[in-house]
């Protein structure tokens, strides 16, 4: 029991602190994919990224707090998509409710491109670790912001940090032009 | 125990200064320091995760699980490693591994793995092999995995033997997987496994599907046959189908699914090597799920119709209706559901609902007739304040015994760090039978976010047992009567 409790003090000292140091200094790289949209066109993570930053959240049907801050987003995407904001929810369905997603995305009224990841892959090259997860990613595919669960009003941070992306790294006015046109 | 991936290695303590311990913490210290000042590291991408939970109870052994996964990648190289460790896990058994490792090469039409690997063929009927944490469940296949992608072309090829609860078993499977887009609106797709299995005997299973998208509609079907030519503990042959077809445009989304599953079970009794849909409601709340249906893959057939409805931004409705008969048309499972969401001016969410379940696979068959409500109010932008109730009552041999079981919970949340819940469950079954157990369990949760790679959740009190379930599959979980830690780490 004392050996469990040592254990356990280890091992959250061995992992917390060395991650806090670098959370602060160190920006990593986000995991280029390539996966199939809800009507069966693939999308390439590097390519959206040259339209503007990309917020990807991986959800599941039958994930209570993913479905709320997916509304949540929802309003955040339309506010910002004409400014090259684009989001990419990765749906980690297994088989049992895989064929409800479509009904479900459209049901909900949902704009943003649903991504399938039928065998986890995004899922474990994100190491993401439960869901709803979340991660902010710039033009220059860097990971400027990751969250796990979901309490309301976390969509104000995420739009903090939209709009400080969007001031750095601000559209150019053609691709705006298309993105309106959308 | 010796590790089987690394046999020269030897036996791994538990010790924290056991070799492995020490090992462990130049490693990670070794992988900080390289990450952040190595120009190396600008061509290598590393990240590694860590999920660790820990429950110490005052009536039961205490439970550890741990699972530590790294991954390297160069270019178009990758590869991984996962540490495991359960000790013990939450039936008493002891395990710690080098349980998952590969090695992966991807181009844009072309991915090989060697070591281990997941895969799903279809929608689950001939093969699935995935993980599920909370269901202790992991059945990776090691061996080699390769897909070829053109476009219009999408072909998998696999061979490997699967993991068996902690074990690796020596029955080699080999499998393909192939898909071809037709035209705009067609794609159609074949699959094959074959196996075998220690006193089962050769068991092949082969099918086709094909999946039709059209504007608001699409449809998709499968049908999947199984042969046991040499089996003389099973019966020589299985069949199964499963169709499914939504229709949706903006604000309306409708999903109805058949399934029809007759001898389709291939496992070699402990583990199951295929996963269909159940066509059971995935529910959100805790006493909806602890009556889920358990997939019966020998003898079923069923139907499930679900649609979600927005009239306006502000209000939703969800209703589901499921049923599952086996082949004598005797109904083993129904659920009839309906919730409806309100959002009050961004100051207030009102949720309600109500579900109509029976469930003849549990003794006593019963019914069972469930309210449910939630409520969160917005105190400012970052904090609020939400309540649940799930009330649950159940009604066996015809009536005659009903009780009920409530659980209310109360969250104070404040964004983006830190959730409070208090949770209680109450029930009134020791009423209907012997009863020397507790009657209502308390527990407290404190979830905190530590930076934005930890997240912390600490529980003291008394949870009940229960069943955990997903996809038709179901795991005991044991009570809780001491305080329990999660801590989930990103590097």
């Amino acid at each position: 029991m004392r050996n469990l409790i040592f254990r356990f003090g280890i091992i959250l000292l061995l992992f917390v602190i060395p991650s806090l140091i670098q959370s602060d200094t160190k920006i990593s790289s986000a995991p280029n994919f390539v996966a199939k949209d809800l009507s069966g066109t693939k999308v390439e993570l590097k390519e959206v990224l040259k339209g503007g930053p990309v917020l990807i959240s991986f959800w599941a049907t039958w994930c209570k707090p993913c479905i709320k801050e997916l509304g949540e987003l929802q309003k955040v995407y339309k506010k910002y998509r004409e400014k090259g904001f684009e989001i990419l929810a990765v749906d980690v369905d297994g088989p049992r409710s895989i064929s409800k997603v479509r009904s479900m995305v459209k049901g909900l009224g949902w704009d943003f491109p649903v991504l399938w990841d039928e065998s986890k892959d995004i899922y474990r090259s994100y190491q993401v670790l439960g869901i709803p997860h979340t991660v902010l990613i710039n033009t220059s595919g860097e990971i400027v912001y990751t969250h796990t669960t979901y309490r309301p009003g976390d969509e104000e941070i995420i739009k903090k940090k939209i709009e400080e992306l969007l001031k750095k790294q601000p559209l150019p006015e053609e691709k705006q032009e298309e993105k309106s046109e959308k | 125990m010796r590790s089987r991936i690394f046999p020269c290695l030897p036996e791994l303590q538990t010790s924290f200064l056991s070799p492995f311990f020490l090992a462990l913490t130049f490693f990670i210290f070794f992988f900080s320091f390289f990450t952040l000042y190595s120009p190396l590291a600008q061509d290598f991408k590393f990240s590694a995760s860590n999920q660790l939970e820990y429950s110490l109870d005052n009536n039961h052994k205490d439970i550890f699980h741990d699972w530590f996964d790294f991954i390297g990648k160069y270019d178009i190289y990758e590869a991984g490693l996962r540490y495991e460790a359960h000790q013990p896990d939450d039936f008493g058994n002891t395990f710690q591994e080098f349980s998952y490792r590969y090695f992966q090469v991807t181009t844009k039409s072309f991915q090989l793995i060697a070591g281990n690997y997941y895969a799903m063929f279809g929608r689950g009927l001939i093969l699935r092999s995935y993980e599920n944490r909370d269901l202790r469940l992991d059945n990776n296949l090691d061996g080699i995995k390769g897909n070829l992608n053109s476009g219009r072309f999408d072909l998998t090829v696999l061979a490997g033997s699967p993991r068996d609860g902690y074990k690796r078993i020596n029955d080699p499977l080999q499998g393909a997987d192939g898909k071809m887009v037709i035209s705009k609106w067609l794609t159609m797709g074949g699959s094959f496994v074959q196996t075998d299995i220690t006193n089962f005997g050769f068991i092949r299973l082969f099918g086709g599907n094909a999946s039709f998208v059209f504007p608001h509609l699409d449809l998709y079907a499968e049908y999947v046959r199984k042969d046991n030519p040499s089996g003389e503990n099973v019966e020589k042959d299985g069949e199964g189908v499963y169709l499914t077809s939504s229709f949706y445009q903006t604000g309306f989304g409708l999903t109805l699914e058949y399934k029809d599953y007759k001898r389709l079970d291939f496992t070699n009794g402990t583990l199951v090597y295929n996963n269909p849909p159940s066509l059971t409601k995935e529910h959100h709340y805790t006493l909806l799920n602890r009556n889920a249906y358990i997939l019966n893959l020998y003898d079923e057939k069923g139907i499930q119709a679900q649609a979600v409805l927005t009239p306006q931004e502000k209000l939703s409705f969800l209703t589901n209706y499921s049923y599952t008969t086996n082949h004598q048309n005797r109904m083993i499972f129904s659920d009839i559901y309906g919730e409806a969401e309100y959002d009050y001016k961004s100051l207030a969410t009102l949720k309600g609902g109500f579900s109509y379940m029976k469930n003849r696979q549990e003794v006593g068959l019963p019914y069972f007739l469930a309210p449910v409500f939630d409520f969160t109010y917005y105190l400012s932008g970052q904090n609020s304040i939400a309540f649940s109730l799930e009330h649950l009552w159940t009604s066996k041999y015809d009536g005659n015994l009903t009780y009920y079981d409530q659980i209310i919970s109360i969250d104070f949340a404040h964004s983006p760090n830190i959730s409070l819940t208090l949770t209680d469950e109450r029930t009134t079954e020791w009423k209907t039978r012997a009863w020397s157990g507790k009657k209502n369990w308390l527990i407290l949760s404190l979830d905190l976010a530590l930076g934005e790679k930890h997240n912390l959740t600490m529980s003291v009190g008394s949870r009940r047992a229960g069943k955990v379930c997903s996809g038709g599959i179901c795991t005991d979980r044991p009570a809780l009567d001491g305080g329990e830690i999660k801590l989930l780490s990103r590097f």
